[in-house]
């Protein structure tokens, strides 16, 4: 008597055989893919770490920047109770002109001392009558030429050339004051423009 | 009728070398097909001693370098195409084309898999100069599934497509041999 059969035993001897090796091929697959997994999720994890840790030395630098930005302005504040800040102008002659503005001086300066801190003098003193400035950065007074100082009046907006030697001369906080080399020929020398 | 037995081994044998030394896409050859032909014309015996042969030879004078250590499990791999094929030969489908392409195709896929999983093995003990433990064999497995993954998925093409092609000319060639030597 024959039997139905649905399938014969040859082919589904052969599908198994393909299922075998489609089974253990995808097993492997799946295996090297989860290496794989693992390895870039090991690679990420460390990127992840290291991008953290950049980002937290970032907001320390912010955090420093910032202590240092109100310390320098503390600094600042500091400076400036103890000290003064004043403009000062030296003119060798009509080409030749340069302002030293915001110089910083300690509080008690003079103008002589003013003139001291930004250049180069030679003086004399004269006792009672204070001192008298010779030579700035190397130009020296003659007979017929010499340096006078300037103080500028902020109320009526010009200079004025004050008869007292320049050391005798107490600075305040945003004065104003001029050295310039003029002819003794003129009297008064032309003030500084 | 020896003659030509042994001319035609010899002509698939010189074949199968060639193709085998010469520079190609990695895991994509012809050998285990050839040799799995050879196995299933002339028998296990020949199939097996054919696939020896070829991967021996290859073994020296492969372009990817000398194989070393792995070279008898190369050659016990490819002698398994042979095996194969010899056994197939006592199973073959009578007259029915679609079923034999589907099996050789089958077939070539085991043969694909289980040459990669010898070899796969051989260049664990290659590493470890030793029995390899199971965790290196397991990772070697899985690191060279997408190689074997291209190998099988050539073979199933390679043997599905060539199997009957290659047996049908063999079979002229034994045909006008046996004419022109009477």
């Amino acid at each position: 008597m024959e039997r139905n059969v649905l399938v014969e035993k040859r082919v589904l001897v052969f599908v198994c055989i393909a299922l075998f090796v489609w089974a253990a091929l995808a097993s492997g697959i799946s295996g090297a893919y989860y290496i794989q997994f693992n390895v870039y999720q090991k690679e990420y994890q460390s990127l992840l770490s290291t991008v953290n840790s950049i980002t937290a030395i970032i907001e320390h630098l912010t955090n420093i920047s910032d202590s240092l930005g109100n310390s320098t302005e503390q600094v600042n504040e500091m400076l400036e109770s103890m000290s003064l800040k004043v403009d000062i102008l030296v003119k060798s002659n009509e080409t030749s002109l340069k302002w030293h503005n915001s110089t910083y001086l300690p509080l008690g300066s003079t103008a002589f001392t003013g003139l001291m801190a930004i250049a180069n003098i030679t003086y004399e003193s004269y006792g009672e009558m204070g001192l008298l400035v010779t030579s700035v950065d190397g130009l020296r007074n003659t007979d017929t030429a010499g340096w006078f100082w300037w103080r500028y009046n902020c109320t009526s907006f010009e200079w004025t050339l004050p008869p007292y030697s320049s050391d005798k001369d107490i600075l305040h906080r945003g004065d104003v004051l001029a050295w310039t080399y003029e002819d003794y020929a003129t009297w008064p020398p032309p003030p500084p423009s | 009728m020896k003659a030509l037995k042994t001319a035609l081994i010899s002509i698939l044998i010189a074949v199968c070398i060639g193709i085998q030394l010469t520079p190609r896409f990695a895991n994509v050859e012809f050998t285990s097909f050839i040799v799995f032909i050879i196995g299933v014309l002339f028998g296990s015996y020949v199939g097996c001693f054919s696939g020896i042969l070829v991967m021996f030879v290859n073994g020296f004078l492969s372009p990817w370098g000398y194989a070393g250590i792995n070279l008898p499990f190369q050659m016990v791999g490819m002698s398994v195409a042979g095996l194969i094929g010899g056994l197939y030969r006592r199973y073959l489908p009578a007259s029915n084309y679609r079923r034999f392409c589907f099996e050789v195709s089958v077939l070539g896929a085991l043969i694909a898999f289980t040459y990669d999983l010898v070899t796969n093995f051989g260049f664990a003990v290659q590493l470890t100069y030793g029995f390899p433990s199971s965790i290196l064999l397991l990772m070697i497995l899985v690191s060279g599934a997408l190689f074997s993954l291209v190998h099988v998925v050539s073979n199933v093409i390679i043997f599905g497509a060539l199997s009957f092609p290659l047996m049908k000319a063999c079979e002229e060639f034994s045909l006008n041999g046996e004419k022109r030597l009477g």
